[in-house]
């Protein structure tokens, strides 16, 4: 096992009173795209911070490519870091920006031009080099800082929420550019964002954090999926939740959450209060029928409909509850309409039986 | 638009035609004139130019009040600076207020008081002196500190580091931390932070209080008169009496042209100095 590009270790911080991070330990490979995701306040910039050197831990390691570097001031540390509003030093040009950390080490100019034109390039800018920093747009901007903090091969590059500033459309497109210049370069991310969609798009892996530690963390797919915590199901996308009396036969549980029964694979304590989360997209909707309703199956009177575009989103209630269902969207008009009773159903493998 | 533009600009356009040009028109009119023992002619004449660039006490008093002005404007500048620092981007930034404020309040006591005070600390039965000699380090009393040169530098830097303050404070409140930051990540020192990036940012305030500090301190004459005994004694001290004693009020017009000039040239040398050595803040 080679050595992880960076590996911080129960890493504990206070302001004050206050602990914005409570031993936090998380491994990045190198070349992985990691995304630290969390609402504002999680301690997740703090952790960027102290990776970075710009803030100091009150206890812990960080380490990086198999060395510690806890006590390295940050300028020596292997490691750069994009800020959310770019940074960039507005009494030099472009090509001086992305110069700036190969000027410090004294290199051969002409090196140095062939690294910075190669740098403007890599982030689709060439021939930026001449202009000045009031002269680019947002999303120009920050790649110039991204090619800035690339031109001296980091052996991590930090980001914190470096699309916030920009508008939705470019922000998008910016998912696809930032995570086709990590692959090209081989280079190893660590992704600061509060905007969950930006995690799961980009990343190999999602580290969410709440409130100073890391709840979940394993593969965008995965953390989504299988939502560990009430927190982790509600932070990503939409969930239907649901708690109730557990009963368990080993392999499945059955959560009797009001009149509603829920089967879903997984373990629980015998009569233990659990929480079950069932996303949207996994209930079907159709007309009510007779016959049997057995688990996972209820009624109830369409209240909203709400076209998203692709998908259509119904919000059914279902006595005092509502029930979310996404289906995806057809030609016409949707088929079921406010005031409509339909029967809601979904699979065994479709609920998540969270842990608290 | 012509109209607009007037009516905007014309206070203070009257305001500088009145109490700026006007008199310092009179004075230009003056320095190419003539003195007689009763009575002051308007005339075209470069003589008393020629006269203070000739003359070699006013050659030697205005090089000495450009050099140690410099001195003093230079040494008020990086005394100043790392307070400015502090108090805006170092450790002290969030009683940043309130220590701008003490700075302020040292301006309020008179200039010339402390002259005076510093007067008591510098003289032969002085503060410092009595104290090195009752601490058996010198047996004689100092007699370099007070009227001398030092004594002057020592005051006028006394006096104006508060002013120097003011520019800097402004400059450097005005810069984004995380330009430093974004120096620090990408791998420069403490030192070369500053040299390439805080410096620069905040050249327009250096270059101010320098300014201002060296012209206050260039063109004295009565911290020189009260404290510099014969060898600190400046081109304004010159110049005043040119305007007093001599009533030759052509030649110190002329004087104070000359100090004028050598005093601007000195500026923008060394704002020309900050271009070159890419030390000014805009946007090559």
């Amino acid at each position: 096992m080679p050595d992880p590009a960076v590996a911080v270790k129960d890493i504990g911080r206070r302001f004050g009173e206050v602990v914005a991070l409570g031993g936090v330990s998380l491994e990045v490979e190198g070349g992985e795209f990691v995304s630290l995701l969390g609402p504002s306040g999680c301690g997740k910039t703090t952790l960027l911070r102290i990776i970075s050197g710009l803030d100091r831990q009150d206890e812990g390691e960080v380490w990086v490519a198999g060395r510690e570097i806890t006590k390295e001031p940050a300028h020596r540390r292997p490691v750069n870091l994009v800020f959310q509003r770019y940074a960039l030093f507005p009494h030099k040009t472009v090509a001086e920006n992305v110069a700036f950390a190969l000027t410090l080490k004294r290199l051969p100019r002409s090196e140095i031009e062939r690294r910075v034109e190669e740098m403007l390039e890599l982030v689709h800018l060439p021939g930026f080099g001449r202009r000045n920093i009031d002269q680019l747009s947002g999303g120009q901007a920050q790649r110039v800082a991204l090619a800035r903090a690339l031109i001296d091969d980091p052996a991590v590059l930090l980001l914190d929420e470096p699309l916030a500033a920009l508008d939705l459309k470019l922000r998008q497109a910016m998912h696809i550019e930032l995570r086709e210049i990590q692959r090209r370069v081989g280079s190893t991310f660590v992704y600061v964002t509060h905007d969950q969609e930006e995690a799961l798009v980009m990343s190999d892996r999602v580290a969410l954090m709440e409130s100073g530690r890391i709840v979940q963390d394993g593969a965008p797919q995965d953390v989504y999926q299988r939502p560990q915590t009430l927190f982790a199901a509600e932070f990503l996308g939409e969930a239907n939740l649901f708690s109730g009396h557990a009963e368990s036969d080993g392999e499945r549980v059955l959560v009797r959450s009001g009149d509603l029964s829920l089967l879903v694979h997984g373990e629980a304590a015998q009569g233990s209060e659990s929480w079950v989360c069932v996303r949207p997209e996994r209930i079907r909707i159709g007309e009510v029928s007779t016959g049997d309703r057995g688990p996972n199956t209820c009624d109830g009177t369409v209240a909203t409909v709400i076209f998203l575009g692709s998908l259509v989103r119904y919000v059914v209630d279902v006595r005092e509850r509502s029930i979310m269902a996404e289906i995806s969207a057809e030609d016409g008009p949707p088929p079921f309409r406010v005031g409509d009773r339909v029967r809601l159903s979904w699979d065994v493998g479709a609920g998540v039986i969270l842990k608290e | 638009m012509l109209k607009a533009f007037l009516i905007r600009v014309s206070p203070a356009t009257v305001f500088l035609l009145i109490f700026f040009l006007v008199p310092v028109g009179v004075l230009c009119a003056y320095s190419f004139g003539h003195a007689t023992p009763f009575s002051l002619s308007f005339g075209l004449s470069p003589d008393n130019y020629v006269e203070a660039l000739e003359t070699p006490l006013f050659r030697k008093l205005l090089w000495r009040s450009i050099w140690l002005g410099g001195l003093i404007g230079a040494l008020c500048v990086a005394l100043a600076y790392p307070l400015a620092y502090a108090i805006t981007l170092g450790p002290l930034r969030r009683r940043g207020d309130l220590i701008l404020l003490l700075v302020l309040v040292s301006l309020f006591s008179a200039y010339i008081v402390r002259v005076y005070a510093w007067r008591t600390l510098l003289g032969r039965n002085g503060v410092i002196n009595s104290a090195l000699e009752s601490l058996g380090l010198i047996g004689d009393p100092l007699d370099f500190l007070l009227y001398s040169r030092f004594a002057v530098a020592v005051t006028l830097i006394n006096v104006l580091v508060p002013l120097a303050v003011l520019p800097l404070y402004s400059s450097l409140a005005g810069t984004d931390r995380q330009l430093l930051e974004a120096a620090k990540t990408l791998g420069a020192s403490p030192l070369q932070t500053f040299w390439r990036i805080t410096l620069p940012l905040s050249s327009k305030g250096v270059i101010a209080a320098f300014a201002l500090c060296f012209i206050i301190a260039a063109g004295d004459y009565v911290t020189p008169q009260l404290v510099g005994g014969t060898s600190g004694q400046l081109l304004g001290n010159v110049i005043v009496r040119r305007f007093g004693l001599s009533f030759d009020w052509p030649l110190g017009s002329a004087l104070a042209f000359v100090l004028i000039g050598a005093m601007a040239l000195t500026v923008v040398l060394v704002a020309a100095a900050f271009r070159v050595l890419r030390l000014r803040g805009e946007p090559a």
